[in-house]
């Protein structure tokens, strides 16, 4: 034998992981088919319940409002991911964020937030890259003390800058300029008309396109191109394709000559100033001040979004405008009739699931499902409102839900959360 | 080259540029040609095709009847099995068990190299086997065992290098806050200088052995997980729940009437299930489902808080104080009440509870060093794959870790809640957890850095009150403490690098070879 046959297996399998998988078919049509049919059924629930603020057009303002952040994290740590550094720290960036964007956004007009506050992200995403890169520390460790760092620098800062101004304080800021508000024209009116008659299909409809066209803040279309702006960035560019080898298999990247240093460093920095831009759109949009502890938690979200996305941008926007819409509840004021509505939502959902189990013969899988169906429709039946504080952990609880049923469909980046040194591969 | 089968396509080609197989083949061959005496052979066929396996194995018998003595350290434990003729297991740098190879079974070797079979400490194993002209020579094969952080003996001058780490990181942490203070036109020396009377006085030490006592706790348990590569961020969510159902429990009916220290024993023991059961959801997600422990842990934290702020309020189990307007559970039983510690010249009691936090130190120490439990802990965190290798149950390690964790996280909320308030509230101090996760990472998940870790960071809380009084912005002890914990992580990274470094040179030199920088050590301790 020579050594050509017996290095052949080990080309074969490198192409064999580069290869998308021979039978993918074109998703598009499962998709908006899975849109449709969640669309009735939220329709169908709204009319048995009478919840009618579930698809309004305020809720769905709100719940557009509150996936953005999400969705911006989450896209902060793609980025970040698809090159192989795991990104906890998005949420030490998005208190970075928050802090420069309004600290510059009060003085400066509230354009010079939003730039403040990618810079300030970015910042933690430059220091997250050199501990992570640089110096070898273990992503997830290094991002846990970013967050305890943006928290305690933003504190400090806070104490020592929004104290001096009128109307500010030691935990928040004073009021920042608002950002224009575009609506599409000639929309509103008849849309508004369509919505109060609470028909069945054709006013949630309705109500989620008012929702969508009217007031929108020009950071939110920003936000929103971000989306299909990565995904070409990332899969449509040489650029993009260089650094996802660096999460795929940075030794092989090395060894085609790209600086997977370099690429690291990009994509943390480029992660951290999204993870900022989602930070400012909190202060700037979501509400109109900085206010500590404003993130709450969504760096952490956003990266779950990105998971429950598996690492595409199509999905991780699916899941961000999930989260937007349980968090958006909460901030209602029928919220808890709302949530309340969604507990048969959720009841027909997973008997649904429990059918399907049935007909593919999964008989454990079906008499699981179908319990929770049970239980959550006795639990609809038997209580008229959900307390607020459970309110409050729907989206959580929803990730956590969702991570346990598909986490292991999903498919992170090879060498995601891997440790790399330059010329480790001999 | 043709001896040994190496597959190259010509004679001229560099040795780095062939296959791992082929290029350990070629070592084998390079050893075996200039006819030594004696023979090391530190896993000869590692990453060998079995045919060329069963042939090195060929040339070292050849050798041998030859009169060659062959020191064959393997983790192959077939491969030791049949090759040798001495079986021996070295623990901690004591020959601890003598096998014939003629009858032992992989199993009991293996057994014994764990520390299981007979001997009670478990450390790292080398096995070595000596052939016919007995004098072979005592390798210290324990220098391979602390490549992977295994042996305990005590180095000066790398004892020096680890201390200097953690020391170094808070230099930089006190030059990185001083000039935040400059820039806000302070005097650091000034500042630092009234923290430290403050700090001193005796009021003060007592609260900071008090803040210690529950940072510490919580620190232990987040440190278990870290030990294997398990992060439980949720710390903070299991300790809030477990408190909190175990002082309504406690307050409620059905234990009231218990004698004092008995119902002090059933709230701890409420306390830790609750915490464990509550991790637990997040290892056995972990380990059924694949779930990422880092996500589902925040999300059960969020949760967590959740329930609790539920089942404070009025509608769930709390009551609303006449004239008050924070709601708790109902006051435990005095008899239950951990009593305090008096300190002369001090109002403030130290927390009976100091002493459980002592035996969680001890009993961490303990387990992680001397039980099997900690070996395979630490092997998992160290070498996952190796551990699986060596019949560790990964699987089952999660989820023990997991609810180990999540048991001494339910332990944090007492010292508070035994020692000082009696009943949980709505305003029970969060974030316990967060500043374990912290003081973990600055103490190097050892059970006496932890420590001093603790005291450090409940110095810095306790001593930057006296700042606001001197118009100092005190959340520049916060700017401390995030730095520092930046820093020392940073510094402990460099410093693992650099005595890896020492390590491999040091090897190299014993070995007699001179080792260049990037040898097959460095990718075989880093893979």
């Amino acid at each position: 034998m020579s050594s050509a046959q017996s290095a052949q297996p080990l080309i074969d399998t490198d192409i064999a992981i580069a290869k998308p998988p021979p039978a993918r078919r074109s998703k598009l049509p499962y998709v908006l088919l899975s849109i449709a049919g969640g669309l009735i059924l939220l329709s169908l629930v709204r009319s048995l319940t009478g919840a009618d603020d579930l698809t309004s057009r305020g809720t769905m303002r709100e719940a557009l409002q509150w996936a953005v952040p999400i969705g911006l994290a989450g896209l902060g740590g793609l980025w970040s991911e698809r090159a192989g550094i795991v990104n906890i720290g998005l949420e030490g960036m998005m208190i970075l964020g928050t802090w420069f964007g309004a600290w510059a956004g009060v003085q400066y007009g509230p354009w010079a937030g939003v730039a403040f506050g990618i810079v300030g992200g970015a910042m933690g995403g430059l220091l997250h890259a050199l501990a992570t890169v640089t110096f070898g520390v273990d992503h997830i460790v290094s991002g846990v003390a970013i967050t305890i760092l943006g928290a305690g620098l933003t504190r400090y800062l806070s104490g020592l800058t929004f104290t001096e101004m009128e109307g500010g304080g030691p935990t928040q800021s004073p009021t920042i300029g608002d950002i224009q508000r575009v609506s599409v024209p000639g929309v509103n009116g008849p849309l508004e008309d369509l919505e109060r008659k609470h028909w069945f299909l054709v006013s949630d409809l309705a109500g989620i396109l008012g929702g969508v066209t009217t007031a929108v803040s020009l950071l939110t279309i920003v936000a929103l191109l971000l989306v299909p702006a990565t995904y070409f960035a990332l899969w449509r560019t040489t650029f993009g394709l260089r650094l996802r080898s660096c999460g795929e298999n940075p030794v092989a990247a090395e060894s085609l000559g790209v600086n997977v240093y370099r690429y690291k460093y990009l994509a943390v920095i480029i992660s951290g100033g999204l993870a900022g831009l989602g930070g400012v759109y909190l202060a700037e949009v979501s509400s109109s001040i900085y206010r500590e502890g404003q993130t709450n938690g969504r760096g952490y979200i956003g990266l779950a979004t990105m998971i429950f996305g598996n690492w595409r941008p199509g999905g991780l926007a699916a899941g961000a405008g999930l989260f937007g819409f349980t968090d958006a509840l909460q901030q209602r004021p029928a919220g808890g009739e709302s949530v309340h509505a969604l507990l048969l939502f959720v009841a027909l959902l997973v008997a649904g699931v429990a059918v399907r189990s049935i007909l593919r013969k999964r008989y454990v899988n079906a008499g699981v499902s179908l319990a929770v169906a049970l239980a959550v429709l006795a639990w609809f039946l038997l209580q008229d409102d959900v307390p607020n504080e459970f309110v409050r952990f729907m989206p959580h609880l929803t990730t956590l839900l969702v991570l346990a049923l598909a986490a292991q469909r999903l498919r992170p980046p090879a060498a995601d959360g891997l440790p790399y040194r330059r010329g480790q591969g001999g | 080259v043709r001896d040994y089968d190496v597959r190259t396509p010509g004679i001229d080609v560099k040795a780095a540029a062939l296959s791992g197989g082929n290029q350990q083949k070629l070592i084998v061959g390079r050893e075996m040609s200039h006819r030594p005496k004696v023979l090391i052979a530190a896993h000869p066929t590692r990453g060998v095709d079995v045919g060329a396996q069963a042939a090195i194995w060929d040339h070292i018998r050849d050798a041998r009847a030859a009169g060659l003595a062959v020191v064959l350290i393997s983790a192959d434990l077939d491969e030791l099995i049949g090759l040798s003729d001495t079986l021996r297991v070295i623990l901690r740098g004591r020959f601890v068990a003598d096998a014939d190879p003629a009858t032992v079974t992989p199993e009991e070797l293996g057994s014994a190299m764990t520390g299981a079979g007979g001997s009670a400490s478990g450390q790292a194993a080398a096995t070595d086997a000596t052939a016919r002209p007995a004098s072979a020579p005592r390798v210290r094969f324990d220098s391979i065992a602390r490549g992977l952080g295994m042996t305990r003996r005590f180095d000066l001058r790398s004892g020096l290098i680890t201390l200097a780490a953690p020391v170094a990181a808070m230099l930089i942490a006190a030059l990185l806050s001083s000039i935040a203070l400059i820039i806000s036109d302070i005097d650091p020396i000034f500042a630092f200088q009234q923290m430290l009377d403050y700090g001193t006085e005796r009021d003060s030490i007592v609260d900071i052995i008090n803040r210690s006592t529950y940072y510490y706790i919580a620190a232990v348990a987040v440190a278990i997980g870290f030990r294997m590569n398990l992060f439980n961020i949720g710390v903070d969510g299991q300790y809030q729940l477990a408190g909190m159902v175990a002082a309504g429990a406690g307050g409620g009916f059905l234990l009231r009437g218990l004698p004092g220290p008995v119902l002090a024993l059933a709230v701890i023991l409420i306390a830790v299930v609750v915490g464990a059961l509550w991790a637990g959801v997040a290892g056995l997600l972990k380990v059924t489902r694949g779930v990422s422990e880092v996500i589902s842990t925040i999300m059960l934290n969020a949760i967590g808080a959740g329930i609790v702020a539920y089942l404070i309020s009025e509608r769930g189990i709390g009551v609303l104080p006449p004239g008050g307007n924070i709601t708790s559970t109902r006051l435990l039983p005095e008899g239950s009440w951990i009593p305090g510690i008096p300190v002369s010249g001090a109002r403030a009691e130290v927390f009976g509870f100091v002493f459980v936090a002592i035996a969680v130190g001890i009993g961490y120490w303990w387990a992680l060093n001397r039980t099997r439990f900690g070996f395979d802990l630490r092997a998992a965190g160290a070498n996952a794959p190796a551990a699986v290798a060596s019949g560790v149950d990964v699987r089952r390690m999660v989820l023990i870790a997991m609810l180990v964790s999540g048991g001494l996280a339910g332990l944090v909320g007492l010292p508070l809640l035994l020692g000082e308030y009696h009943q949980f509230t709505s305003e029970f101090p969060g974030g316990i957890g967060f500043t374990g996760i912290a003081i973990a990472l600055i103490g190097r998940n050892s059970p006496v850095g932890i420590a001093f870790g603790a005291l450090l960071w409940s110095f810095l809380d306790r001593s930057q009150q006296i700042l606001d009084l001197e118009s100092i912005p005190k959340e520049i002890v916060v700017i401390l403490q995030g730095v520092s914990v930046l820093s020392v992580v940073i510094a402990y990274e460099l410093v693992r690098r650099l005595r890896l470094r020492l390590e491999q040179r040091r090897v190299g030199e014993q070995l007699g070879l001179t080792a260049p920088p990037e040898t097959p050590v460095a990718a075989g301790v880093s893979a």
